[in-house]
């Protein structure tokens, strides 16, 4: 009887040891697993494409260039009205700011130089960007060379195209309306840049 | 020779109880259904970088997986699956029209029954609408096994959308154990 005892010991503690088993339960037993990535704010622009079917007064367009055919009027010798249009694929995935920017501030004579009484040398011109449906204009006035720049404030990500529409007025220059323009090459470097805000 | 046996047997019925005697005791005992769930070796499984840096949509990306040693049932069993999509945790409200804030993938689990149980991710690009059925196999059979948790096969909710930045782009896997007697 001693033996039955201690076996009968032992069959008992075997079977708790069974039902307490560590945290195993007869109801559903779930763990949970994460899964994290990341996505690295970006912005992307890819190069000019210019729409010669809409633009007036355009020679050729090459690449990010785009030669004005006659700037100015063979009659009197001032500006002629010009326009075109370029579009850039562009995107941002997070909120950001859309910069256009003038390196001179107008169209002008390469070298400025010193305008001779009675005539120009310099362009007004305005490019005005539509990205995101949100519309900005930068006024290159030709007052005094140098940059200018305008700023576009996007708060939301954007992916489209950054439409730019560069326009000059009939007879507009630095010296008033209809002043001749001084003989030679005319220039100037509009850069568009989506960043951080 | 049969009255002999008679005998013998007239014996046995009048001798005392204390000569050889024999008792049975019955012991009996049971032990309940029950599933155990091990801990997963990795209990996060980061994918990293989730969007192609040339266009910003979704990268190729390399499935990952992590074990869960351990776990048992001992008894038939359904392992089930369910996971969220991967969303954006720190962009509010709804991305703009052509972004998703949302990746959706197949998560699987491998190792318990014949065939790996799987959910595949719905989300629209908010992440919204995404099943709740989870993916599940049954075996009849005790297991005790270590489970292998795969994540795969991700994918934007509509093709060429781009991701909204967010450092943090995050998604539970639930896998569930339940014994079926």
């Amino acid at each position: 009887m001693r033996g039955a005892n201690a076996r009968i010991a032992v069959l008992l503690a075997a079977a708790i040891a069974a039902a307490a088993g560590a945290r195993a339960q007869s109801g559903p037993q779930t763990g949970q697993i994460t899964v994290t990535g990341s996505v690295d704010r970006m912005c992307i622009m890819a190069n000019p494409q210019v729409n010669l079917g809409a633009s007036t007064n355009i020679g050729q367009a090459s690449g990010g260039t785009v030669t004005i055919a006659d700037l100015s009027d063979d009659q009197q010798m001032t500006t002629k009205s010009t326009d075109f249009y370029v579009t850039l694929s562009g995107m941002c995935n997070y909120s950001h700011l859309l910069t256009i920017s003038s390196d001179r501030g107008g169209l002008w004579r390469e070298p400025a130089g010193l305008a001779t009484g009675g005539f120009a040398n310099g362009v007004p011109y305005r490019a005005t960007v539509d990205w995101g449906g949100s519309e900005t204009v930068l006024l290159a006035s030709a007052a005094g060379e140098g940059q200018v720049q305008q700023t576009l404030s996007v708060d939301q990500p954007v992916v489209g195209g950054v439409l730019l529409h560069f326009h000059i007025d009939q007879s507009a220059t630095n010296a008033g309306s209809g002043v001749p323009l001084v003989a030679g090459n005319y220039d100037d470097t509009i850069r568009l840049t989506l960043g951080p805000q | 020779m049969k009255l002999r046996l008679i005998l013998l047997a007239g014996l046995a019925l009048t001798a005392p109880a204390l000569a050889d005697g024999t008792g049975t005791i019955t012991v009996s005992g049971s032990v309940s259904p029950a599933c155990y769930f091990g801990s997963p070796v990795a209990t996060t499984l980061n994918v990293g970088t989730l969007a192609n840096q040339a266009d910003g949509t979704l990268a190729p990306i390399t499935p990952q997986s992590t074990t869960i040693p351990s776990s048992w049932c001992n008894t038939g069993s359904t392992i089930g699956i369910i996971a969220s999509p991967l969303v954006a945790q720190s962009y509010i409200g709804s991305p703009p029209a052509g972004f998703t804030k949302a990746v959706n993938y197949t998560a699987t689990a491998a190792g318990w029954a014949t065939n790996s149980a799987s959910f595949t991710t719905t989300g629209d690009t908010s992440g919204g609408g995404n099943g709740t059925t989870p993916g599940t196999q049954t075996t009849s059979d005790p297991v005790a096994q270590t489970i292998t948790v795969t994540v795969s096969n991700f994918l934007a909710p509509s093709a060429g959308n781009r991701l909204v930045a967010d450092p943090n782009y995050s998604s539970t896997i639930t896998v569930t154990l339940a014994a079926t007697h």
